[in-house]
């Protein structure tokens, strides 16, 4: 799940609700946000093609999202009485996603550190012990300096590549 | 221009279209509230854009907000319905640009700590080579310069921590200065 896209989709599902439900589905629709859009257009079709209703639509997709709090922030969006009802589920939901992306971040930072003392720890007591040769220590750490090199790579790729389509 | 004033516009908007009622005539007052977009909308005007036209040409300067303005605006509601819409985005602009100041800045103390953990990091890897080519001299009774891979080493798991933070290679820079450092102090202290 892509923390960004969802906190992307409920600004924008709450931007179209201040208009109606309608518009707040077809604003998401033609935002080009994977995988959201394609369930708002999908929804979309239904309502308008066979006639399905839009709230038992939403519903639906509020029950098949694996996300659960995306899934309580919709529906509390649908029930919200008021613009500033809305406003505030906003702010609440994209507030705890900024802490949880935070702490995930931490987490990461944290686990990255531990296994860069632990991989060091390791080679550096298993070539004193004599469990591998100190020569094969140059090989490891050039395979683990590719690694990371290569998944940079890719990651600045992505990145070019999701630039270059916006 | 501002984020701030982006939603002060949109305010304006709507106060102006539910005096006049005319998309127009309400783009051409708000027109006055800011000089980079007065060329603008007075150009748009002169030359009879709709008010589709205009908005496409604003939509630099509402950035996201830009297709949705528009889209309110061209939709041919009733302008006290438009104003209330309008003053409902801003109220959502104000709270997303709130929260992306909130954002940038809890991000910047995370990027902070990060440096921090990345100079542990050098720190680190030097004590490392330092106490390895030691321990292989007390068991093996044979010198071994260890530097290099510890260093590369390292080096690897500092990419992997600035790929998580969205930084550029050159943060490889908060490792390599305390390692180098830390490399000759402790040669220099071991001998």
């Amino acid at each position: 799940m892509d923390r960004k896209q969802a906190m992307r989709f409920i600004q924008l599902f709450s931007l179209g609700l201040t208009w109606s439900p309608v518009k707040a589905v077809e604003l998401v629709a033609k935002s080009g946000l994977s995988p959201y859009s394609r369930d708002m257009r999908r929804i979309l079709l239904a309502s308008a093609v066979e006639g399905h209703s839009l709230q038992d639509e939403l519903n639906t997709f509020c029950e098949n999202l694996s996300y659960r709090p995306l899934a309580i922030a919709v529906k509390s969006l649908l029930q919200g009485a008021s613009s500033q009802d809305i406003v505030n589920t906003l702010k609440n939901f994209i507030r705890t996603e900024i802490e949880l992306e935070n702490r995930e971040l931490d987490h990461k930072m944290a686990i990255r550190l531990s296994a860069a003392f632990l991989t060091m720890m390791l080679l550096a007591s298993a070539s004193a012990l004599g469990t591998i040769p100190p020569s094969l220590l140059s090989p490891i750490s050039i395979c683990l300096l590719m690694i990371s090199i290569f998944r940079f790579l890719v990651w600045r790729l992505d990145l070019w590549k999701l630039l270059q389509k916006r | 221009m501002e984020t701030a004033s982006k939603t002060v516009i949109v305010e304006a908007l709507a106060d102006s279209l539910q005096f006049n009622r005319n998309p127009v005539v309400a783009l051409k007052q708000i027109a006055l509230w800011n000089p980079e977009i007065r060329d603008l909308i007075m150009r748009a005007i002169a030359d009879n854009e709709t008010t589709r036209q205009i908005m496409e040409e604003l939509r630099n300067i509402f950035g996201d907000y830009g297709p949705w303005i528009a889209d309110i605006l061209t939709s041919g509601a009733d302008p006290v319905f438009i104003g209330k819409v309008l003053r409902d985005t801003a109220s959502i602009m104000r709270v997303m640009d709130e929260l992306d100041a909130e954002r940038r800045a809890l991000l910047r103390s995370r990027r902070n700590l990060t440096r921090f953990l990345i100079v542990i990091l050098g720190v680190m890897s030097a004590a490392f080579s330092k106490i390895s080519e030691l321990l292989w001299y007390m068991i093996l009774r044979n010198p071994y310069n260890s530097s290099l891979p510890f260093a590369l080493i390292g080096a690897a798991f500092t990419i992997f921590m600035v790929e998580e933070v969205r930084m550029s290679l050159k943060w490889l820079v908060y490792y390599l200065i305390p390692f180098l450092l830390m490399t000759f102090f402790l040669g220099y202290l071991f001998g």
